[in-house]
């Protein structure tokens, strides 16, 4: 297993997560701008000092920091633009590759700050961020197209072991998330029956187009069912095979393009494509060119038998 | 390689091993339910804190095992002599999103104290936006989805009440 772990990768698959992990990280909070106050202002949807009670204490919270400067600043929302502002120069840094390893550890943190602050409001597209922030803190991202590189901050290298580890860990904590959310899914008798494919697409939060009119095909509804638990548990199969893993990748790409323009979750969407993309990515392009390579052969090899 | 640098690159090869084995046993001791069984209280608050920080053991069944409700909250403000509604919905995809996540936050465990702590946030962020208000009912109704043979039946989206309360300036 460690052999398999344990073997050099390309440093490109790293620097594309960095850059697109980095622009996705700033549109995510720039989406929000407006709002600031309400998702995570002190007397927003949910006030800080009940966000705050619900923490550990040793988690960050724009609650501990406001009370350390209140003397200064006197309105929190002050505060609020501060941090965002210091947010974006940070994942600007990271996406940048300057000073890299400090802009991931203070980025993994300041998100954190933020999906504290406005946990309330929380859901999956802070968790897969947060997460995927965390292992990039173990990847040599800032070894190959970085300012850090050109500044002779850091060595210009292509190929790491820790690439080839830190992608396999995560390609495994990918699997691991789609197969449990599959299996969970195939608990409940709502994925067999076309039901959650129905009340997914009526719940008036989520409404974006009037599909009612679905109510009268129930296979539709049935069959999309089946195949969002089948491609959720089979995600171990689909991207691991070279031979379907194309196929694979571009289903879970429809699957996350249906949940934004059915759902309008086009956030959570993104997170979940880059990821993937990130995990398996590589592979499914290296087995595009190996298909290609293969059928330029074949054709080289009928070309002369069909000259007579 | 010299000796003593073949021994720390071993030795920092273990340590790294190890922390990943760590990882991914709380993971899986995560997703597969395990930590439930755990009476351990050391191994279940490392759990905790682990998943507080890296967000990697969590359960990640999303819509699962079943697609729930969600829910409206119906704000009416008054100032003793007229009443007007108040939304706390903005327009903005992702906003909904998060208010949709406050809803499961807010009903989750039907537990009174935490809606009464919620609803008290959203009052008073209504009086805040609104001073010359003096008192905001909190209604928080579930939507009712009817199946799809209720629907194609001719049934539609109804509306159950979960909770109310009165959010006063004293």
């Amino acid at each position: 297993m460690w052999a398999y772990l344990e073997q050099q990768d390309s440093v490109k698959p790293i620097v594309f997560l960095r850059i697109a992990l980095s622009v996705f990280a700033i549109c995510k909070i720039a989406v929000v701008y407006p709002y600031l106050p309400d998702v995570y202002g002190q007397y927003g949807y949910v006030q800080w000092a009940i966000s705050k009670a619900g923490l550990y204490g040793f988690l960050p919270h724009m609650g501990d920091y406001y009370s350390a400067v209140s003397s200064v600043i006197t309105d929190s929302n002050q505060l609020l633009t501060m941090f965002f502002w210091l947010y974006v120069v940070t994942f600007l840094f990271l996406a940048l590759g300057l000073f890299t390893r400090v802009a991931a550890l203070l980025g993994f943190y300041l998100h954190l700050l933020w999906m504290d602050t406005g946990s309330g409001l929380m859901y999956g597209v802070d968790v897969f961020t947060q997460m995927a922030l965390f292992y990039l803190l173990f990847m040599p991202a800032g070894n190959y197209f970085s300012l850090d590189v050109v500044l002779g901050l850091a060595e210009k290298k292509q190929f790491m072991v820790s690439a080839g580890v830190t992608r396999k860990l995560l390609q495994f904590q990918l699997l691991v998330v789609y197969m449990s959310s599959g299996i969970e899914k195939a608990l409940g008798p709502q994925w067999w029956n076309g039901e959650a494919i129905w009340r997914s697409l009526m719940l008036p939060s989520f409404t974006q187009h009037n599909l009612a009119w679905l109510a009268h095909y129930p296979a539709v509804l049935i069959v999309s069912g089946w195949l969002v638990v089948s491609l959720e548990m089979l995600y171990p199969v689909l991207l691991l095979l070279p031979r379907v893993r194309v196929v694979g990748l571009a289903c879970i790409f429809m699957l996350h393009l249906f949940i934004g323009v059915f759902l309008g979750m086009w956030l959570f969407a993104a997170i979940m494509i880059i990821l993937s993309f990130f995990a398996f990515g590589p592979q499914a392009l290296a087995d595009i060119r190996a298909y290609r390579l293969r059928r330029a052969e074949a054709s080289q090899l009928v070309l002369p038998s069909q000259a007579y | 390689m010299s000796g003593q640098t073949f021994i720390k690159y071993n030795a920092m090869k273990y340590v790294y091993r190890t922390l990943i084995i760590a990882h991914f046993s709380f993971v899986i001791l995560t997703v597969s339910h395990l930590y439930t069984y755990i009476k351990n209280p050391v191994v279940s608050a490392l759990n905790e804190m682990y998943s507080a920080i890296t967000y990697s053991n969590r359960c990640f069944g999303f819509f699962a095992p079943d697609v729930g409700s969600d829910l409206v909250v119906d704000m009416k403000m008054s100032d003793g002599n007229r009443s007007l509604p108040y939304s706390l919905l903005k327009n903005n995809f992702e906003v909904k999103t998060r208010i949709y996540s406050l809803g499961g936050n807010f009903a989750q465990g039907n537990h009174r104290p935490t809606m009464d702590l919620f609803a008290q946030s959203w009052g008073l962020k209504c009086l805040n936006e609104n001073p010359g208000m003096k008192k905001v009912t909190v209604l928080v109704l579930s939507n009712v989805i009817p199946d799809i043979k209720s629907f194609s039946k001719g049934a539609r989206i109804t509306q159950d009440s979960v909770y109310i309360t009165d959010v006063e300036v004293k």
